[in-house]
This record gives C-alpha cells, sequence and structure tokens, in this order.
C-alpha cells in the first residue's frame, strides 16, 4: 500500500483535529496531532523534489507554520489533506525558485546540483537501479516531476492531485504520461 | 472526504505497466531514510519554531519585508525620497542668510563697514536687527510693554531712509 493511502486512514480524521484546533485549550494538542499524522507524506513528498535531507527539514518546517499560522483561515471547502500538500507543494517550488535566484545558476544546473548531492547523500538508502531512477526523474522539468513523484510513488489519484496543483486531469495525465516515456527512454540509454 | 474515489484511472500499477512495462516492474519502495528518532522530535522541533515566530518582533518581520525584492524597490524609493526632503529642508534651514545673521550682533551691524554685508538684503539686515531689539528688550523690560516698545521702534525706522515697503513687511 502507498504511503498515501496508509496515512489516510490513520489516527483522528482531519474534522475532529479542527475542531481541537479551534479550541484554544486543545489548540497545541491538536497542532501535535497534525504534525504527527502528516510529517512523514510531506517530509518525502518534499524530498523527492529537493533530495537532500537538510534542505527538506527546513522547507517541512517551514510547511508546518505556515500551517500553524493560517490555520483558522482554513475555509474547510476543501480537503485538509490537499490544503497542507497544496502549501507543501508551494513551499518546495518556492525554494527551488529561491535557490536558482540566490546561486545565479540556470535550471539545469539546480538539476546537477540535486544529482550530486543524490550522490553524496548518507541518507540515501537505495540500490543502483533506484539511484538510476532518481537521477531520471531529476532530469524532469518541476512541474513535471512533481506529478510524476506523486502519482508513481504515492499513488495519488487525478482528481486529488488536480486540487492540490491547481491543473486539470487531462493535464496532468498527459504529463504523467510524457514524464514516464522520458524515464522508460532515459533508463534504456542508460 | 478522505474517501475521494478517482473516478479517470484508480489503477496506478495498470496504468503504469500499459505505459511502461520497464518502469512497472522496478522497486517503489522508498530509497530515502531520515537521521534517527527523526519524525519522533519534528513535532517538538515545529512547535518551538511556531512559539519563536508568533514572538518575532516587529522590527525584524519589518526587516525581512524590506530586503525581500518585491518590497525592497518601494522602500528603496521611500528611503530616497525621505533622505532627499530632509536634506533639501535642512539646507534651506542653515543656509540662509538671516540666519547666519542671528549670531552677528545688531551693533556689530551697525558698526561694521557695509562692504561685509553685500550678501545680504536690506530686509534681512532689518529684520535681524529688529528680531535681536526685541529680544534685549525683553530682556530688560516686562513683557506687558513689549509692545509699546515695538511700535517705538518701527516709529524709528520709519523716520529713516529705509523703504516703506520694507518696514510694512516688519
Amino acid at each position: 500500500m502507498s504511503v498515501f493511502r496508509e496515512n489516510k486512514s490513520k489516527g483522528l480524521s482531519d474534522k475532529e483535529i479542527l475542531i481541537q484546533f479551534k479550541d484554544k485549550n486543545s489548540r497545541n494538542y491538536a497542532f501535535d496531532l497534525l504534525c504527527r499524522k502528516y510529517q512523514q507524506q510531506i517530509y518525502f513528498h518534499i524530498r523527492r523534489m529537493l533530495i537532500d535531507h537538510d534542505d527538506t527539514n527546513d522547507v517541512t518546517q517551514e510547511v508546518f507554520i505556515k500551517i500553524w499560522k493560517n490555520l483558522d483561515k482554513f475555509r474547510e471547502d476543501s480537503n485538509l489533506f490537499t490544503w497542507i500538500y497544496r502549501i507543501a507543494t508551494n513551499e518546495t517550488f518556492s525554494f527551488l525558485r529561491k535557490k536558482r535566484t540566490k546561486l545565479f545558476i540556470p535550471m539545469h544546473d539546480v538539476e546537477k546540483k540535486l544529482s550530486n548531492s543524490l550522490t553524496s547523500d548518507s541518507f540515501f538508502d537505495g540500490d543502483e537501479i533506484q539511484m538510476k531512477l532518481q537521477k531520471a526523474i531529476l532530469k524532469l522539468p518541476n512541474k513535471q516531476r512533481t506529478v510524476f513523484n506523486m502519482r508513481y510513488f504515492e499513488e495519488m489519484p487525478y482528481l486529488e492531485m488536480s486540487e492540490i496543483l491547481g491543473t486539470s486531469v487531462g493535464a496532468l495525465k498527459a504529463s504523467y504520461h510524457i514524464a514516464v516515456k522520458k524515464i522508460e527512454n532515459i533508463l534504456t540509454k542508460d | 472526504m478522505n474517501s475521494k474515489k478517482d473516478k479517470y484511472d484508480p489503477d496506478t500499477k495498470a496504468e503504469l505497466e500499459r505505459l511502461s512495462g520497464k518502469l512497472s516492474e522496478l522497486n517503489k519502495s522508498n530509497p530515502f531514510s531520515t537521521p534517527k528518532d527523526y519524525f519522533d522530535e519534528l513535532p517538538q522541533k515545529i512547535k518551538a519554531n511556531c512559539i519563536a515566530n508568533d514572538r518575532k518582533p516587529l522590527l525584524n518581520i519589518f526587516f525581512e519585508y524590506i530586503f525581500q525584492p518585491k518590497y525592497a524597490i518601494g522602500f528603496s524609493i521611500l528611503f530616497i525620497a525621505i533622505i532627499s526632503v530632509s536634506i533639501i529642508f535642512s539646507n534651506q534651514k542653515d543656509n540662509s542668510p538671516t540666519n547666519e545673521l542671528s549670531e552677528v550682533s545688531w551693533e556689530d551691524i551697525l558698526n561694521t563697514d557695509p562692504f561685509f554685508f553685500d550678501d545680504y538684503s536690506e530686509f534681512e539686515l532689518i529684520t535681524t536687527l529688529v528680531s535681536q531689539t526685541n529680544e534685549n528688550l525683553n530682556l530688560l523690560t516686562p513683557s506687558s510693554e513689549e509692545n509699546i516698545y515695538e511700535e517705538d521702534l518701527i516709529e524709528y525706522l520709519s523716520n529713516e531712509d529705509y523703504e516703506i515697503e520694507i518696514l510694512y513687511n516688519l
């Protein structure tokens, strides 16, 4: 079972967490529950994009700080999980953008940097094929990479992805199909 | 809310097999790991950061904002405008001839060769003379009698050869 489906069935429901969060007395407890419920999913969602653990740690904390600050304003017309995931995805994109402008490097150099940190990463336990797959994924444009990770590793339904990324299901399907073909080509060449 | 069904293609495995036999055969397990007890400690770290963020002084937030590119240009223009306006005003104040004259006593004005006061108009010299005289009179006489002395002074000056416009402006 994917991490996505596994975590969704764990512990208190989102609605119960939200009710507890609105009560000042149980606010901290509710937030702790929320962190524990989603931290792994959010962490690995970001990690697949940023590769480096330290960067991922920073962005993950930033995401939860944003959630803490804005959960009061959450209007419940969308899924809490979708909302959290959207924050995480936006923060990750924004981090990658900042990194690129900070270092004055073009996008393909960011990909090179990420690829190098993958090779030197002490927290990468994958075998040779998984390393090749990760390096192939890094060759995709950012949004396509996110779509591929969400569908391939997290097995997320297209509808949920559509709400998170603000893109139509059709476009997401096309993006995923293209990504799969690109990765297959890279792996076959190697 | 959580049991939303994907009506398009719920079976990711079948979809992948259809798209790429090679990729569907690969091991999908997560190759990334974290330091020991990372997820046990993370919520506490997040909470501590949230509290620290809540207590952040307003000045820090202000500086964080002004260094953001989208606000930096605006703040720079505002800063330059404030500096320019303050420089213009301070120059006007400091360089005004009457201000320089205020440091010279009226006896000096009357006793010095007129050549040294060429830079100043007749009006400026008289304004200084009157204001200094007023100050001196204020020190010597009760404030209730101030108007009598001022009028006397103007009457005295009107007997001299000064233009009526200058006297009017006094």
